[in-house]
């Protein structure tokens, strides 16, 4: 395994152990990087194959790998004989197994063999074979491509003071759109959000300096649902305008003139399928593909655009005065390498921001498909979610640790979640903030992105006792006050 | 006459170039060892005349002229030139070609064209001929005999030709189930039943076409017309024909609405097998059959040769349902049958325009230009692919090849460098409906020093691991 190993998905996969040699048993691997399996040899031999079987099941999140790479060692070194792709999309919807191999008639002169296979979400395997002779001689694997000894140096956290954090230290995820009265916010929701405000109502100092708002999920991704959305993202005395508000008020108690919020709004992702979007430009846009089209992707990156150009117009013509858009954000969580024409939607929606010299921001769950690639799809910084408080009673502080890593690891920052306010949400939540401070991921040490469920730190604001904990706690994290706690 | 007049100048020339050293000193030497007589020949009931005889050391010969004469009047053609004993049958009427022992003397037998083997042969002149004649040894013409499926004893002094497995010819050239069945065994694996008893009245245990037809009767490509009757020796139509090879294929009844065409004779002209204007209830010829099984000998082999350095891929048939559409995971991939068909169709006409090409020692894959459409080509190799979209431009490296994302000219041609590794090629189509494509068939291209290699990959559904109950993220 090169990736973080991480104590859920090893208890996944254990469920699935089969012997990876025969076709009796799958051998399953979940999610934590590119899985290495090696035979050595107990003497030099000449190899001429080498094969494994591998599955893809759709519907259970069992993917093909996109490659097998084959390489043999020699005199202590790897050499790489290359990789085979997957000769399917990862979008197969069929039920089936697929062979990859490296076969050559003259053989490679090797101690040991290895595969190397990526892992995104579920790899299942089997049938490992590797075909050789002691007694023959084979090619010399040094005429092959070395292979370099460690590649991949961590990059470190994504700083706040990072030209590609954008100025982002805190950002506070706002979902409006749906949910009543849990999905609008008013001025005063947001006046502790942007500053400490005390249990007496003192306003003592800045807190969240970037407001990033995106849709409930419940919001529909077509037309009409995301007019809905803007119109009420733009309505007068809330969302927004109630932000531009709060922050005019908030600027005057705390004597900052001519301070802005720093707001990043969504760019919503269209998945292929059979979904129809509406009318644009009098042309009706459907994500199931046409002969011309069958990816969808004109249709997709058109829908696209007519959103962008809505929501840029109706920023513009609202002339917030306390209010500066740094970014737009990507509303999917994962890469979804296994969608037709997913990589160039991906691309596109980053020229399209961009385009308008926006950036494209991207907040990935742990685990997701695409996170060591960020950069190369096309995002400007990216947020790993830990989603270890989510995992409630079962758990396990290294998920933390593991993010941590993998945000060093790829350069990004963390998000820092909090899903209730009981007291034993908050010790999940103390010893979530304790790991990131241990690690190196502290306020100034890495820009974090906060999700608080529904305006949960506005209710714990709200509230006193135990329940007033978690904003407390958040308040002082953000300081950069050490937070010692965790169950 | 003529024939014997022919056959005489014939066995003077064996016995000068032909004939063992052994059998000319022992027409030299030992003529008196030698006892001259002749067996009486019947067929059935009916005496057909003598065959002269020598007797030598205890083994007797008999006349191989008189043997051609018996076997003319049987309906084959037999004949004798420079050594050479060429018997041939109606086309309808089955032979055993198999080989049989190359070292047993100096003459050659030919049958139905085909050289089976070598057989001891002497000279001799008997008693009141004008010149020597060839003699064969009695035991070897009762199996040259049992060969055309003619039962032959000796009783006494009599000869005694059981015919009653031999059918009746088919008019003309055409040919009869046995031919069709006898003609695919080789191209799909069929070997000959064993030796048994015939349950069936026109096909007796004795004739070469027992072996086969009962085999496939047994292997279910073929359905007798009754319990007792094989149906083996009737005409067959090119639409029966095609069925048969459908059953060979295993290609079921009821997934015939998942095939390209949708019938046993739609099929077989959809995949190219045989020509658009047959007439599928006319009794098949043997030039129609000669057609049909050299196409399908191309068709599975997975390419055929269109000059020296180029060759057209033939996308192996198969049942598409069992080996393609069934991997939907216990749900359909298509919402009707006749959608699954359209596509199964379009993936062999993809196939089917593949090329292959041999350029200045380098082996190029021809990708035709993809229709637009939902389906699409991906082709991979270990070690990335290299392809050009046009003659002349750059080659362009990448890990693989989707054919949604290249755009080739109109005036272009994408192809693809085969490296040593080989080319897998896999057509697959967009499924909306599904959020996702569907895999519809692949191939595996080789070269190397002993050519082109081409193998279908089905869509292997294979045992699937428990169900995954819970993913955690």
């Amino acid at each position: 395994m090169d990736g973080v190993p991480d104590p859920v998905f090893e208890a996944e996969e254990a469920k699935y152990l089969g012997d990876v040699t025969s076709f009796a048993e799958w051998r399953g691997f979940s999610y934590q990087g590119k899985r290495v399996i090696t035979l050595t040899l107990p003497r030099a031999a000449d190899i001429v194959s080498v094969s494994v079987r591998a599955l893809q099941d759709f519907p259970l999140g069992i993917y093909f790998p996109r490659y097998v790479e084959f390489q043999f060692e020699w005199n202590g070194k790897w050499y790489s004989a290359g990789r085979e792709a997957s000769a399917y999309p990862l979008s197969t919807r069929n039920v089936m197994a697929q062979t990859f191999s490296w076969s050559s008639s003259q053989g490679v002169e090797a101690t040991a063999v290895r595969i190397l296979v990526p892992v995104d979400v579920w790899v299942f395997l089997d049938g490992f074979d590797v075909k050789g002779s002691f007694g023959a001689k084979g090619a010399s694997a040094a005429a092959l491509t070395p292979v370099a000894s460690n590649p991949d140096k961590p990059l470190g956290p994504l700083l706040p003071s990072a030209p590609n954090a954008h100025g982002i230290r805190n950002m506070l995820l706002v979902e409006t759109g749906a949910n009543g009265s849990l999905g609008t916010w008013s001025e005063q929701d947001f006046v502790p959000m942007l500053a400490y405000v005390t249990e007496s109502g003192q306003i003592t100092a800045p807190l969240f300096d970037t407001m990033l708002f995106l849709p409930y999920g419940s919001v529909p991704t077509t037309q009409a649902g995301l007019s809905a959305y803007l119109q009420d993202l733009f309505a007068p005395g809330k969302q927004l305008s109630a932000l531009n508000e709060a922050v005019g008020y908030v600027n005057r108690v705390l004597h900052r003139p001519g301070y802005k919020e720093q707001v990043v709004l969504s760019l919503p992702y269209f998945p292929y399928g059979q979904v129809t979007f509406g009318s644009v430009n009098g042309q009706t846009l459907t994500f199931a593909g046409t002969p011309g089209d069958p990816d969808a992707l004109s249709a997709r990156e058109q829908a696209e655009t007519w959103y962008l150009n809505q929501i840029l117009s109706d920023w513009n013509e609202a002339h917030f005065s306390n209010l500066k858009l740094v970014g737009l954000y990507w509303d999917e969580e994962q890469f979804r390498e296994t969608m037709p024409g997913e990589a160039a939607y991906v691309q596109f929606a980053s020229q399209l921001a961009a385009s308008h010299g926006l950036p494209l921001f991207w907040i990935p769950f742990y685990g997701a498909s695409g996170i060591p690639d960020w950069k190369n799809l096309g995002f400007s910084a990216a947020w790993i979610q830990p989603n270890y408080v989510e995992q409630g009673a079962a758990a396990n502080l290294a998920r933390m640790t593991n993010a941590a890593e993998t945000a060093a690891q790829y350069g990004m920052g963390v998000e820092v979640e909090l899903v209730g306010i009981s007291q034993q949400d908050q010790a999940l939540y103390d010893s979530s903030l304790a790991q990131l401070s241990a690690y190196g991921f502290g306020t100034n040490q890495a820009s974090h992105a906060y999700y608080d469920g529904s305006k949960l730190l506005l209710t714990s604001a709200r509230s006193a006792g135990e329940a007033r904990v978690a904003y407390d706690t958040t308040a002082s994290f953000i300081a950069g006050v050490a937070i010692r706690g965790g169950s | 006459m003529e024939v014997r007049k022919a056959w005489l100048g014939a066995s003077a020339l064996l016995a000068a170039l032909s004939a063992p050293s052994v059998a000319l000193a022992q027409i030299a030497g030992t003529v008196s060892h030698r006892s001259f007589s002749s067996l009486r020949l019947s067929v059935g009931d009916t005496a057909l005349g003598g065959i002269p005889t020598v007797t030598q050391d205890g083994q007797t010969d008999v006349a191989v002229w008189n043997l051609m004469q018996v076997l003319n009047q049987l309906g084959f053609t037999a004949s004798w030139s420079n050594g050479v004993l060429s018997i041939s049958a109606p086309v309808s009427v089955p032979v055993d070609t198999s080989p049989g022992p190359q070292d047993k003397g100096g003459a050659e037998v030919i049958l139905d064209g085909t050289a089976i083997e070598h057989i001891p042969s002497t000279v001799a002149t008997p008693p009141g001929a004008s010149g020597p004649e060839a003699f064969i040894p009695i035991s070897i013409a009762i199996e040259l005999l049992a060969r055309l499926g003619i039962a032959a004893t000796v009783n006494g002094n009599t000869l005694n030709l059981d015919t009653s497995a031999l059918p009746t010819p088919l008019p003309g050239n055409e040919v009869a189930v046995w031919n069709v069945i006898a003609a695919l065994a080789s191209d799909l694996g069929l070997s000959p039943a064993p030796a048994g008893s015939s349950p069936y009245a026109d096909l007796k245990a004795q004739s070469p076409a027992w072996g086969m037809v009962q085999a496939a009767i047994r292997a279910g490509w073929y359905q007798p017309p009754s319990p007792s009757e094989s149906g083996a020796f009737q005409p067959i139509t090119w639409a029966q024909a095609a069925q048969l090879v459908w059953s060979a294929l295993g290609i079921s009844a009821q997934d015939a609405a998942y095939q390209p065409g949708g019938s046993p004779t739609a099929w077989a002209s959809a995949i190219g097998l045989v020509p658009d204007n047959w007439n599928p209830s006319s009794d098949m010829t043997a030039q129609e059959l000669g057609i049909l099984v050299s196409n399908l000998h191309d068709c599975l082999q997975g390419y055929v040769a269109t000059s020296p350095t180029a060759w057209r891929i033939w996308y192996p048939p198969a049942d598409e349902y069992e080996a393609t559409l069934q991997s939907g995971g216990g749900q359909p991939l298509f919402a009707s049958a006749s959608d699954a068909e359209a596509a199964m169709q379009a993936t062999y006409q993809f196939f089917n325009q593949l090329q292959v090409v041999r350029r200045s020692g380098e082996w190029l894959l021809v990708v035709p230009p993809v229709s637009q459409g939902f389906g699409f080509a991906c082709v991979t190799s270990t070690g990335g692919v290299t392809y050009q979209t046009s003659a002349g431009k750059t080659w362009i490296s990448a890990a693989s090849l989707d054919t949604r994302d290249v755009r080739v000219p109109a005036s272009g041609q994408l192809m693809v460098k085969i490296p040593p590794s080989g080319l897998v090629i896999t057509w697959n189509q967009m499924m909306p409906s599904l959020g996702g494509t569907v895999a519809l068939g692949a191939i595996d291209v080789q070269t190397g020093s002993s050519g082109l290699t081409v193998d279908r990959m089905n869509v292997d559904s294979p045992n699937l691991p428990p169900p995954i109950t819970t993913v955690s993220g």
